[in-house]
């Protein structure tokens, strides 16, 4: 499994696109920063502001999987691994762990970048306590946990859905419709606002301020979609015709 | 005894009512360039892809280097080398890095195997030239080169030179030869182009509808498609009564002012050759004319209807 990471790992890292959206990403995070720096905010407001951007990666999420997963099927060179006899088990576990570095290697430039430039260009004000950047690494912990959680969604949906533009579609279609549905049906019955609540993209939302219960709450449905999601994938991935 | 690489038994490929591959056996022994021939939809890619590991199979049997459990079969896949339908590489790369994506994967230690491959389909001075901008022809080379890489000792092609110019075709040919003579790789191979297939077959299986119709080998299939004799000589009306008075033939036909075509003595037109020189009917050539391998798969199936 070590070698199928180590080549999508040399095939992402050969690949301006992925650097092009590192850039971007962390373009983005300075910029925020120097928003902030040019409106006079101090630092803690800042980031603390930046927390409510927490649900937006989880769309970013699918380019990822389309990086390691889905474009397989577009150029259809699954064919060229599973005929060499890679065990499809072995190559769905690394499909989701190489996704999960390759958004942990843009994760790590962004934030870098974000921090950073924050400590560069903005100043610490009465609320820069030394207790907020502790609470802050907490919950883009949980949030990253989320994204993983995302991945093994995305991965799901790249091994079943073989048209890439479809894909996408169906991604963000898992990710949004699901919550849309939820909060009208609670309407009618209460039951259905935990379904909504434990749904990825609400949970992104609520680690932003939740309280530690919340944040514990959040790793638990991170882990559940994580326990549902891979398991069901490798399922439909072994019985997958490959073109 | 003969080593089977590739061994079916009444392997079935459904889909609903439909069976693409309909109970078929199959053997490839070791050292072999089989190849598959087959209409469109008979069921070939099919039959490749489920050797291939890409298709479960229905019902029946799979036999790879002797080994049926789908591990042991995922095990000895790793000996194999394949193309199946055209080749996919990622665009955005080079050759050498695609086939460097494909030695990681595949935990192929020895680093020159890449430039090795490229070197033997003749793509070694591609550089930094991204597959998206490969000709047909280039891509269906590198297509090769990944399959030989590793030096396997089953290569499994469907259709490899689809869309090849004649010069292609004449190399990929050499390449497959190559192989085969120089390292003993076995090869089965299915392909359209019957004229090129039959130029490198050892043994034949035709497919129709799904189902094995022949399994023969090129000698004997030479032997069988062997059909008349065509004799030019000086007279040929007097060569018919030679053939009429000392061998009591009738089974003749005068092609024109100096042609004879006479079905029998295949295997010793010798005979006939002494006779007329002796009876002063000079001889000036001796062929053999009968099907040719795309004939043949016709009169197999039934006619040019059911092609």
């Amino acid at each position: 499994m070590f070698n199928l990471i180590r080549a999508d790992l040399y095939k992402a890292f050969h690949r301006m696109y992925l650097y092009i959206f590192m850039g971007v990403m962390a373009a983005a995070a300075i910029s925020y920063n120097v928003l902030f720096a040019y409106a006079g905010a101090p630092r803690e407001v800042a980031f603390g502001s930046a927390l409510s951007f927490l649900m937006f990666p989880l769309f970013l999420v699918s380019m990822f999987v389309d990086i390691v997963t889905a474009e397989e099927n577009k150029e259809h060179t699954l064919k060229n691994t599973i005929s060499f006899g890679i065990s499809r088990s072995k190559l769905y576990l690394a499909k989701n762990i190489s996704a999960v570095i390759i958004a942990a290697a843009v994760a790590a430039v962004t934030l870098g970048a974000f921090f950073v430039s924050g400590l560069l260009f903005l100043k610490a004000g009465e609320g820069f306590t030394s207790s907020l950047m502790p609470d802050i690494f907490l919950r883009i912990s949980v949030a990253l946990l989320l994204y993983i959680a995302a991945i093994a969604m995305g991965t799901l949906l790249a091994a079943v859905v073989k048209r890439n533009t479809l894909f996408t579609f169906a991604y963000f279609g898992m990710l949004v419709i699901p919550v849309m549905v939820f909060k009208l049906l609670k309407l009618a019955n209460h039951i259905f606002s935990n379904a909504e609540y434990a749904m990825l993209l609400t949970q992104t939302q609520v680690i932003a301020r939740g309280t530690q219960a919340q944040l514990l709450t959040a790793v638990w449905i991170a882990l559940a979609h994580i326990a549902l999601f891979v398991p069901l994938g490798l399922f439909l991935f072994k019985r997958q015709e490959i073109n | 005894m003969a080593e089977a690489i590739i061994k079916t038994k009444t392997i079935t490929k459904q889909y609903g009512n439909f069976a693409a591959v309909d109970r078929m056996d199959i053997e490839v022994n070791r050292g072999e360039i089989y190849g598959l021939v087959g209409k469109n939809g008979a069921g070939k890619t099919t039959l490749l892809k489920m050797v291939s590991g890409l298709m479960v199979p229905t019902s029946g049997e799979l036999q790879l280097f002797s080994q049926k459990s789908q591990r042991e079969l995922d095990r000895v896949r790793s000996r194999t080398g394949s193309i199946i339908e055209t080749p996919g590489f990622f665009p955005y790369l080079s050759a050498e890095k695609n086939l460097e994506y494909y030695r990681i994967q595949r935990g192929i230690t020895n680093k020159n195997c890449v430039k090795e491959s490229l070197q033997f389909v003749g793509l070694s001075d591609t550089g930094k030239k991204r597959f998206k901008n490969f000709s047909l022809g280039m891509k269906q080379r590198l297509g090769l080169a990944l399959a030989i890489m590793g030096d396997p000792e089953l290569l499994i092609l469907d259709e490899p030179i689809n869309g090849l110019d004649p010069m292609g075709m004449a190399e990929f040919r050499e390449m497959i030869l190559k192989l085969n003579h120089e390292r003993n790789t076995t090869v089965l191979i299915s392909s359209h182009i019957l004229g090129e297939l039959s130029q490198i077959a050892t043994t034949y299986g035709f497919i129709n509808n799904g189902r094995m119709v022949e399994h023969i080998s090129a000698g004997m299939l030479e032997e069988k498609c062997k059909r008349s004799l065509i004799i030019k000589v000086s007279d040929p009306n007097k060569a018919a009564d030679i053939l009429k008075n000392e061998f009591s033939c009738n089974n003749f036909h005068i092609l024109n002012a100096n042609e004879i075509q006479i079905e029998g003595f295949l295997d010793t037109p010798e005979i006939l050759v002494q006779a007329f020189i002796k009876n002063n009917v000079m001889v000036s050539n001796v062929n053999q004319s009968g099907l040719n391998l795309e004939e043949y798969f016709i009169e197999l199936v039934g006619g040019i209807h059911n092609v």
